[in-house]
Order: C-alpha cells, then sequence, then structure tokens
C-alpha cells in the first residue's frame, strides 16, 4: 500500500537512456554486479521538489490528475545528471524543474523512505515547472 | 427570408446539432451499438456506491461520483465542495502541493476503522499549507469533447505576454511532466482520463490501476487493518467503464435563445467576454467517431488567466494563486438549480447568481466586468438570458 505510482518507460524513447544505466550501474556499482538487470530499472518524469546535495537524495512529485504522490529517491553514487543535454551536478538542480529519473527501486520502502537509488536524472530546462 | 439570414440559421443549427444531447445526460449522438453500451455500463460505475469493504477509503469525501455530480441528474454539478491546499513560495514562485502531507485534496471523511485506529473524522489540513481553498463539485457534460481538442488549439489561443495589448494574456498550465493540461480549475489535468483515475482515488479512496496507492492521511501511514481491501481496488474494465460514461456524456442541450438572448449573445461579444470564453473549440482525432473533428461550444479557452488577487486561492502546477482556467461555460444554468442548498458559481462557490459570479471577476477580466456593470438594465437581464441559455 505504500508502493508509489511509477510510470512505465517508453522503450522506443527511452530504450538508449536504459542501456546508458544498465551500463552505468555495472560500471559504478560492481558490488550490485549481478543483481541488476534490465527489468529491475524504471524511470518516472516529474517536477523535483527538493534536492539535497548534502544528503543525496532528491524529491520528484509525480501522480495521476489531482492524485499527487512525493517519490523520494537516493543518489546513487555513480548517478548521471543532465540539465538541457549538458553534463551537470546536483548543485545545479533545483525545485520546480522538471526532471526524467530512472533509477532502480529499492526491494521494500516504508512510507516516507526512499523508493530507490536514482542512476541518471535529466532536465531539459534550465528551469521549468512554474513561471 | 434573405440568404445571409438562411444561411446563419443553417450553420447555427448545423452547429448546436453537433454533439449536443437531445435531453441532458444522454450520450454525444451517433456512436456505435458498442459505444452506447460502454456508456451505460459506465453509468452503473458512475453511480456504484462503495463501501469500505469495496474500496472506500480509508479516507474518502463521498462513496460514489454520483453523490456529488447529481444536479439534476448523475453527470451534473453539485453542491458540495471540499477543501484543496498548496504551499507557494513567492521567492522562487514554486509549488507545492503538499503531497508528503496529504495535499492537495483534503478528504472529508473516514472509514469507521480509520475513525477507530486514529480518532479523527477527516484529514487534518496540513500545517504547512499557505492556501486553503473551497472547491465546488463541476458539471462533466461535454467533458470528452474538451478531452479532444488537440493542444495546438490552446496554444494557439495563449497569449502569455499579451502581445496583442488587450489586457488579457492567457497561458496554459502544465501537468508534473511539463504536459498541457486542461482538467480542473486550474487546468492542472492533461487528459480526462487521469482527471476520471485520480478522481477515483482522492474523492473515493478507491485505489486503480493506475494508482495503486492510498492516499495517507496528513501524510501519516495509515494504521495496519483500516485499509483491508487489496490494491488495486477497481479492475481497469472498471475505470474504463467509468471513463467511458464521462467521455461520452454530451454537452447540456442550448436553450432556444429569446430574443433577449440575442441581444445577450451580441453584449456578451461586444463586452469582450468572450476573449477568454473563447465560444468554440475543435476537437481533433479520437477513437470515437461521434467526438472527432467536432466543434464544441464550451466558452472556454482552457487557459490559466490572473483573475486578481481577491479571488487567489492555492496554485497547483505552474498556476499562480491568482490564476484559474476560464471555467466553461456550457450548462452553467444548471448550477442555478441544485438538488439541495443555494445556488453556487465561480469555482470556490462564493457567488450565488450568475450576475455575482460576473461583479466577482478582476484581473484580467475586470475589464470585461466593468463594461457588464456599465451596461443598461435590458442589456445587463439580456447578457443573463444569454448565459442561462448556453
Amino acid at each position: 500500500m505504500t508502493t508509489p505510482m511509477i510510470h512505465r518507460p517508453d522503450m522506443r524513447r527511452f530504450g538508449p537512456l536504459l542501456l546508458l544505466f544498465l551500463a552505468l550501474a555495472v560500471a559504478v556499482a560492481p558490488s550490485t554486479r549481478g543483481a541488476t538487470d534490465r527489468s529491475s530499472l524504471r524511470s518516472l518524469t516529474g517536477t523535483l521538489k527538493s534536492v539535497d546535495v548534502k544528503g543525496r537524495t532528491v524529491v520528484v512529485l509525480t501522480g495521476v490528475g489531482h492524485s499527487i504522490r512525493a517519490i523520494r529517491l537516493r543518489v546513487s553514487p555513480g548517478c548521471r545528471v543532465e540539465v538541457s543535454h549538458r553534463p551537470a551536478s546536483l548543485t545545479q538542480l533545483a525545485p520546480g524543474q522538471v526532471a526524467r529519473v530512472g533509477y532502480e527501486p529499492a526491494p521494500r520502502a516504508a512510507a516516507g523512505e526512499a523508493v530507490g537509488a536514482a542512476m541518471a536524472i535529466e532536465v531539459s530546462t534550465p528551469r521549468g515547472g512554474v513561471r | 427570408m434573405r440568404r445571409p439570414a438562411v444561411v446563419s440559421l443553417v450553420a447555427t443549427v448545423a452547429l448546436l446539432g453537433c454533439a449536443r444531447a437531445s435531453k441532458l445526460g444522454d450520450p454525444v449522438p451517433g456512436l456505435t451499438p458498442a459505444e452506447r453500451e460502454q456508456f451505460e455500463q459506465g453509468r452503473v460505475e458512475f453511480e456504484r456506491v462503495f463501501t469500505p469493504e469495496t474500496g472506500l477509503g480509508p479516507a474518502f469525501n463521498a462513496s460514489a461520483c454520483a453523490e456529488c455530480h447529481d444536479s439534476p441528474i448523475p453527470g451534473g454539478p453539485g453542491e458540495e465542495a471540499e477543501r484543496h491546499v498548496s504551499a507557494f513560495r513567492a521567492s522562487d514562485l514554486f509549488c507545492d502541493p503538499l503531497a508528503e502531507e496529504g495535499g492537495p485534496v483534503i478528504q472529508a471523511q473516514v472509514t469507521p476503522a480509520l475513525q477507530a485506529a486514529l480518532g479523527v473524522d477527516s484529514e487534518p489540513v496540513p500545517g504547512e499549507a499557505t492556501a486553503v481553498a473551497q472547491r465546488t463539485t463541476p458539471g462533466l457534460f461535454g467533458f470528452g469533447l474538451l478531452d479532444a481538442v488537440p493542444d495546438s488549439e490552446i496554444l494557439a489561443l495563449a497569449d502569455p505576454d499579451d502581445r496583442n495589448g488587450d489586457g488579457v494574456s492567457g497561458r496554459p498550465n502544465r501537468f508534473l511532466d511539463g504536459r498541457i493540461g486542461r482538467f480542473g480549475r486550474k487546468a492542472f489535468v492533461p487528459t480526462l482520463k487521469e482527471f476520471n483515475e485520480g478522481a477515483l482515488v482522492i474523492e473515493m479512496g478507491v485505489t486503480g490501476p493506475s494508482q495503486p496507492t492510498e492516499e495517507t492521511l496528513g501524510g501519516r501511514p495509515l494504521p495496519e487493518g483500516t485499509d483491508p481491501t487489496p490494491d488495486p481496488e477497481v479492475e481497469q474494465a472498471a475505470v474504463d467503464r467509468l471513463d467511458a460514461f464521462v467521455r461520452l456524456l454530451a454537452p447540456p442541450p442550448r436553450q432556444p435563445l429569446s430574443r433577449a438572448g440575442k441581444r445577450g449573445r451580441e453584449v456578451f461579444f461586444t463586452s469582450d467576454c468572450n476573449k477568454c470564453h473563447v465560444p468554440l473549440l475543435r476537437t481533433g482525432d479520437s477513437p470515437v467517431r461521434a467526438i472527432r473533428y467536432r466543434p464544441v461550444a464550451a466558452y472556454t479557452d482552457l487557459l490559466l488567466h490572473d483573475m486578481g488577487q481577491d479571488m487567489a486561492d492555492i496554485c497547483l502546477g505552474e498556476a499562480t494563486p491568482s490564476e484559474f482556467r476560464t471555467e466553461p461555460l456550457m450548462g452553467l444554468g444548471l448550477s442555478e438549480h441544485l438538488k439541495e442548498g443555494e445556488p453556487r458559481f465561480l469555482h470556490d462557490g462564493r457567488a450565488k447568481s450568475i450576475e455575482e459570479a460576473i461583479r466577482m471577476h478582476g484581473g484580467e477580466a475586470a475589464r470585461s466586468r466593468d463594461r457588464f456593470l456599465g451596461l443598461s438594465e435590458a442589456d445587463h437581464m439580456a447578457m443573463l438570458a444569454f448565459l442561462r441559455s448556453l
């Protein structure tokens, strides 16, 4: 009952991105090698609510209609961050930006806990979500 | 009859006959037998009363869609109002819908199990909220046609920087993922499907395949044993039937225009009300032939407009507290005769008559409001007669 709503990725659009996630996962997280496979990766697109650079977590707002969920994600050490298709750092992310996040879900997550580890965060505009 | 008058009459009949119901509550004309059957099955879902055993709650606003959307028939507006919250940060214009604190929709009721566990009768308003808004129950007639209006049609009406200098600067709202919104008083929700699926959860606490998690109570996890029905609580087929009913509900039949009403239509245009309440939109492609490429006389541009600080309440998506979507005027007169309670107009029901609602327009609509206030008594009444006919 606490599993967040998850958008299923469009394979045509996300295929290359997922492959990149896989490569990153293998390259930067050898301890999880063998545990990460294509089917375990998820993606969501939503508005960044908060970015905790020090604590390496982001909270993304997503939902169905007026039913909105806040999805908390841990940012993995090798997470690729892009702003306007250019490499960026977490410090360049800000609340209000629309972000597409690829992440590996955590096996179990209680309410309020991170539901997974972000492997890639893409923001298409420097500042989105609000005027 | 002179030729132009005949042409005008034919065009008007063609326009009004298109996709309008012959009787309130009918589906759009021209459905296939299968679509008609889906509409009728969907009506059953719309009127279905949920119980805690069938998925209601634990927090909810109503036990059936038709409990609120009931005037004068299922699918219509209702007298119920609910509370929405948000926190608007003026420093960077960030809108927090307070999802982690139970927002943006606050549930007014809880099931006996949740009441016993927590000792509460309703969801609390988060302390972080910078605004609490009342939201009335809208009529749903013709929403399927609004859903089929292409984004490009909405964007073509936008003038965010008021380049034409008319004092009206509509802009689209966007959903959390960046898509253009159109449903809800803040034009937040992009599609009717999502509007309906989200309503199942926020209004009745009924989870479906697209939103399989319950709303929290003020952000607190639900206590063990208070939500006994496994998620999702309804199957996709039931959600699809419900969606079909709302999608295929025709716009309300338009009332014949009296002489005063015809004069009122002229005054509507000369007062520039049509700059936001755009009389006609056109649908695009649709899997439903009866909805495809049809005119819809909704009297809205589906855009956000600044309505002034007196009207301001919550933010949502990109909509600031004082920005609201132009309310469709089709079926406006239905809110004068609600099943229970007094008439309610505007997003929060603060106006008790159409005239009062116009008087309360501010911001970008102030100029049109002032023109209305300056009308002669006869034109004043003519405008109201026209609006009641929509």
